[in-house]
């Protein structure tokens, strides 16, 4: 018997059965007198047919997991034996006065079923705020720009055309008047500065077709204000003049197979060269085939293709061009090579 | 500490160490002296063998989640007092209409385990003689019989005449009389 003053279940099963011998039999019965438990118990296993098969089917249960509570002194109330209640946890009850730490770890310690749909929801709002600032705000920059600037396009030559010079000076006078009186407002957003911009330009431009068109007027009207305006004129073919010779001094392009591949051949990229060339020397419009040719059969000469170098040059001999000299040299070299 | 030694610890240290350390070893130890007596009274009030089963394994997860929350002197007739209460819970809950009474047995228990301490000895068997002769003819022939001629219930039974639960019963209610009677000359 483990150190329990009740029936051991052999026991039980012994007295039932009628088992046991005389003197076991006689501790069990004293027992069985004074302990209700174990009485009890044998008058219930008793109106059981197999007691052994009753006893062998009992599944142990399966225990929850508990956090152990070394820290916390039982409740001193319960000195009658009882039945177990369940008690439930005290709501937690948090004021304004209490620190923030205390308040985080009050929520941490709630169930935190909420959690993951907060964190996604944060994730989506945090996606769509960058899409928005990186993809769409930008786009949309752009597109009142195209517009603003078609506006801008359209607007001159209908003043042109339309509005006396006068008048138009007139409107110039209010309309930059209005747009100095907006300036000071600088807490207005991009948008709005940018449609402010392209007024002003708007503005500008009409007020130069408005003086070109005073000045043709004046011309007519006055020899000296047409001397200014020859003068103007003067000065503007000047700056023409300086645009053209920035124009030609900035090294053109290769544009061509050929020149491209030229440009790589001294490069030393022969390899890279060799693709543009035979491009190049494939192509019997050009005129530059020949020498489109010469260069490939070089490269493949430097690449090791000695060979095809070779027809390549022999080729060049035949057709009689100008790079027949250096092609019958290049021959010569491979053959003494040899 | 090995099982042997969880062995003979007694039910209230074992009670202890679950309440204050969860200690999975001490509730193996406590479930697998209790749980055939839990058993049995289960289905005797219950009278049938799986609800019996199931109150048993609810009755022994509460203690595992629970136990920390009471202050348990003897673990067995609280055990016993739990598992009676559920038991009724669990009837009443089928039949809400019966009227059961829960009898409380557990003072008298408690009483018996406790009385050397407020009586010597002498003065016990002097009050108990005198307790016996009050008795009636029958609890006093089978408790003569059982305690001091120490025959069992079967031979109580052929030299009384009664049945066996009849000598039982007997012996029960004669002994709680006794009881009732040595309370009375200790106080």
């Amino acid at each position: 018997m483990d150190n329990s003053a009740c029936l051991s279940k052999g026991q039980m099963v012994g007295y039932v059965k009628n088992t046991l011998y005389p003197e076991e039999l006689r501790a069990v019965e004293l027992h069985l007198a004074g302990c209700p438990l174990c009485n009890d118990a044998l008058e219930g296993l008793e109106s059981q047919a197999d007691i052994e098969k009753v006893l062998a089917s009992i599944t142990p249960p399966v225990l929850p997991a508990v956090a152990p509570r070394e820290k916390e002194k039982p409740k001193e109330k319960k000195e009658q034996p009882a039945p177990i209640k369940v008690e439930k946890p005290k709501p937690v009850v948090v004021t304004a006065t209490t620190a923030t730490a205390n308040v985080i770890t009050e929520v941490i310690k709630r169930p935190m079923n909420w959690k993951r749909p907060i964190a996604l929801a944060a994730a989506l709002i945090i996606g769509f705020g960058a899409y928005w600032y990186f993809e769409m705000r930008p786009k949309d920059n752009k597109q009142l720009a195209i517009n603003t600037e078609e506006a801008v396009t359209d607007t001159p030559q209908q003043t042109a055309n339309e509005t006396a010079p006068i008048i138009a000076q007139s409107k110039v006078a209010d309309t930059v008047t209005k747009v100095v009186a907006v300036e000071p407002k600088k807490n207005v957003d991009s948008i709005v500065k940018r449609k402010e911009e392209l007024a002003l330009a708007k503005k500008k431009d009409s007020v130069g077709n408005e003086k070109n068109a005073l000045a043709a007027r004046q011309m007519a009207a006055s020899p000296a204000v047409a001397e200014t305006a020859t003068a103007d004129e003067n000065i503007a073919e000047e700056k023409d003049a300086q645009a053209a010779k920035a124009k030609k001094e900035t090294p053109k392009e290769p544009q061509t197979d050929y020149e491209i591949g030229l440009r790589l051949y001294k490069q030393n990229q022969y390899a890279s060269a060799l693709m543009y060339l035979k491009d190049a020397e494939s192509n019997k419009s050009d005129p530059k085939h020949v020498d489109a040719l010469f260069y490939s059969a070089l490269c493949n000469k430097y690449l090791g293709k000695d060979r095809r170098a070779r027809k390549q040059f022999e080729r060049i001999v035949e057709a009689n061009g100008a790079y027949k000299k250096a092609a019958q040299k290049q021959l010569d070299e491979m053959k003494n090579k040899d | 500490m090995s099982k042997s030694n969880y062995r003979n610890l007694n039910d209230e240290d074992l009670v202890n160490r679950i309440a204050t350390k969860q200690d999975q070893e001490a509730f193996s130890t406590l479930y697998q002296r209790y749980v055939h007596l839990a058993v049995g009274v289960c289905i005797k009030y219950l009278k049938a063998v799986e609800p019996a089963q199931d109150a048993v394994q609810v009755v022994f997860t509460k203690l595992w989640t629970d136990l920390h929350q009471y202050q348990v002197r003897k673990f067995k007739p609280w055990f016993y007092q739990v598992l009676r209460n559920h038991c009724l819970m669990e009837l009443r809950k089928n039949d809400p209409s019966q009227k059961i009474v829960a009898e409380w047995n557990m003072d008298s228990m408690e009483f018996e385990e406790t009385l050397h301490h407020k009586m010597n000895e002498e003065q016990l068997l002097i009050h108990l003689n005198l307790c016996l002769r009050a008795l009636n003819e029958e609890q006093k022939a089978c408790v003569t019989h059982f305690y001091l001629e120490q025959k069992s219930y079967n031979e109580t039974a052929v030299l009384t005449g009664y049945s066996d639960k009849m000598v039982k019963s007997h012996i029960q209610n004669g002994r709680r009389n006794l009881k009732i009677c040595l309370r009375q000359k200790v106080n």
